[in-house]
């Protein structure tokens, strides 16, 4: 019988840095190509058998074709709860911000982000940031270093870059404005049909 | 009518059927009944029938919804649609003309102002400087309630379907741009043609000069104090004014520009953006509708070289020698007076008569603390055993460390 890849015994010899592997991704960090290419072939060459693995011992590997992996929950921290909405609520600034300056959203990972776009970001921005508790432009570039923790984004010269992992969110975004903005249109819907009903 | 205070507890009851009202009633002006159960409906799905026309009853009993003149259908009491708009950031954009007249009323306030400074006329003062103050205050929340007006537009326009054609999906910025913002900016133009500064401005230097025509005349402290307030206003109003010009070109010019990226993904961030400009982020974006990843705190525990540097020192412990500070401390504390009382009681009673007790006690124990010899000399002044009684003389003791000027008591026999 012909052993399919999922059954297959997994050589340990051919992955020679699982350690390394594990403890980012169990550190809450994301696995990006343009990041740790090296890392990233590994996995990519081993996919199955890394999943199997991982897998055995109660972790479920994600790895997205865009070029990045993690370790996916259902149940976060509250750490992680923390960061998620405040890193959601950054890339979306950042991304109104670039779209309004006419830059190609899809390029995200060739953008320069440095601290004057930070203080722009924020002056524009400056009742929403209040509000949700950032006094000032730093806290901002804080949570950027957060980020680069988590593998979003990385440190570069003068500033930072995003990291694809960021399409997480950007896919969550859209699915997101569908259904938790529906005070209007679903209940414009809603109305019409009742309208119907009356007819 | 419904009392005031029955108004807003029902308003407290039913917030989030009036937040939905009040959206909806940008698109509706008045509701049918049915359009209201919906929403209730809509928000307790598991509510009955009778629940939801209970809702509808409350509501109107309390005034929150008015019944129109001509007909079964409701509508939000206008006090109610303009308080919780406020509250839920839901503006309409204002007429430039109205914040334009307002801003004329300047003048005329400011005219008043220095007329009752002229003519020292308290009362004109006075109505004049609140006059002043209540313009202010209604150009300072007319301008904030337009910017969040120009935002919400903005999101709109931003959040519209893709496939609309540009004209149509920027008709209502374009028209507030021309109709609003640019003449705002034209008020507000620093030059010889705007009048916001120049008014404010004006305003400002009279309300200045009462505060110190008030200073130099010596009026109350409190005329001056509310002056100077209205004056502090006209400043905030100012600054408050360049910011949200500044804020609504910046939102409005890429999109007249048409520079604006425009995609799904942009419509959909600038459609969460608004929304957790109106509710917050937490109310808007769950924390398990995002990405979450697992991050294992590592529990491990470890000896690090720093311990056994700790375990080598605690092995070659010896104690420091330290001189203890008792013998200087014993010099510096007063030191404890034995005293024999009944000793004391009975030489005293053997030396009576005695002319002035604190010289004898003194005389018999001059080696004691000056705290404990006049203990001593009270107590024995009031014991029963003998009359003690005071001298009309004044007299000087000297002591240890203090000298005592008293009227002397002497001991005789009771």
């Amino acid at each position: 019988m012909k052993p399919t890849p999922l059954n297959a015994p997994i050589d340990l010899n051919k992955m020679p840095r699982l350690r390394e592997l594990f403890a980012l991704l169990n550190g809450g960090r994301h696995l990006n190509r343009l990041a740790e290419p090296a890392l990233w072939a590994e996995l990519e060459r081993e996919a199955t058998p890394y999943e199997t693995l991982f897998a055995a011992l109660g972790y479920e590997l994600r790895i997205d074709g865009r070029g990045y992996a993690w370790f996916q929950t259902a149940e976060a921290s509250a750490t992680v709860s923390k960061a998620t909405r405040q890193l959601a609520l950054l890339f979306m600034l950042l991304f109104e911000q670039q779209a309004d300056a006419g830059q190609h959203l899809g390029r995200f990972t060739d953008w320069r982000i440095d601290r004057k776009l930070l203080a722009a970001l924020w002056d524009k921005n400056r009742a929403l940031l209040e509000a949700e508790g950032f006094a000032d432009a730093e806290p901002l570039s804080q949570l950027l270093d957060t980020a680069a923790r988590y593998g979003f984004a990385e440190a570069a010269p003068h500033g930072w870059r995003l990291l694809p992992a960021v399409y997480r969110y950007l896919d969550r975004f859209e699915e997101l404005s569908g259904d938790i903005d529906p005070a209007l249109a679903v209940a414009g819907v809603e109305l019409a049909a009742a309208d119907g009903e009356d007819a | 009518m419904a009392t005031p205070k029955a108004l807003v507890s029902a308003l407290y009851d039913h917030w989030d059927t009036v937040e939905w009202l009040a959206q909806l009633s940008r698109e509706m002006p008045s509701f049918e009944s049915e359009h209201i159960f919906a929403v209730v409906a809509r928000l307790a799905p598991a509510s009955s029938d009778e629940q939801r026309q209970q809702a509808l009853r409350q509501l109107c009993n309390a005034d929150i919804l008015q019944t129109l003149a001509r007909g079964e259908s409701f509508q939000l009491n206008p006090y109610v649609l303009e308080f919780v708009r406020g509250l839920t950031r839901e503006h309409e954009l204002g007429l430039s003309a109205v914040l334009g007249s307002r801003i004329n009323a300047i003048t005329d306030a400011t005219r008043k102002l220095n007329e009752g400074l002229h003519g020292r006329d308290m009362d004109l003062l006075r109505q004049a400087a609140n006059r002043l103050a209540e313009l202010f205050r209604q150009i300072g929340q007319q301008l904030d309630q337009d910017r969040h007006a120009i935002l919400e537009l903005a999101e709109r326009a931003k959040a519209a379907d893709t496939d609309m054609p540009i004209a149509r999906r920027y008709r209502e910025v374009l028209e507030a741009y021309d109709n609003y913002v640019a003449p705002m900016a034209e008020m507000m133009d620093s030059g010889p043609g705007g009048t916001f500064y120049r008014h404010l401005e004006q305003a400002e230097h009279a309300l200045d000069h009462t505060v110190e025509a008030l200073t130099v005349q010596g009026a109350l402290y409190t005329h001056r104090l509310a002056m100077r307030n209205v004056a502090y206003q006209a400043k905030e109003l100012r600054r408050l004014g360049r910011e949200v010009l500044k804020h609504c070109s910046d939102t409005l010019l890429p999109l007249r520009e048409e520079i604006r990226q425009h995609n799904v993904l942009s419509a959909s961030i600038s459609r969460l953006l608004g929304r957790v400009r109106k509710r917050g982020l937490n109310r808007t974006l769950a924390a398990r509708d995002l990405p979450l990843w697992r991050r294992e705190m590592s529990r491990a525990v470890s000896v690090g070289p720093e311990v056994l540097t700790i375990m080598s020192a605690a092995r070659a412990f010896a104690p420091l020698e330290v001189a203890f500070p008792e013998e200087r401390a014993a010099d510096a504390m007063p030191a404890l007076d034995l005293v024999d009382e009944n000793e004391l009681i009975a030489a005293l009673k053997a030396a009576l008569p005695v002319p002035d007790l604190l010289r004898w006690l003194r005389a018999r124990h001059a080696g004691l603390n000056d705290a404990t010899l006049l203990r001593l000399y009270h107590e024995l002044v009031a014991r029963p055993d003998w009359r003690a009684p005071q001298d009309g003389a004044p007299t000087t003791v000297p002591l240890n460390t203090v000298q005592v000027t008293l009227y002397p008591h002497a001991i005789i026999e009771a």
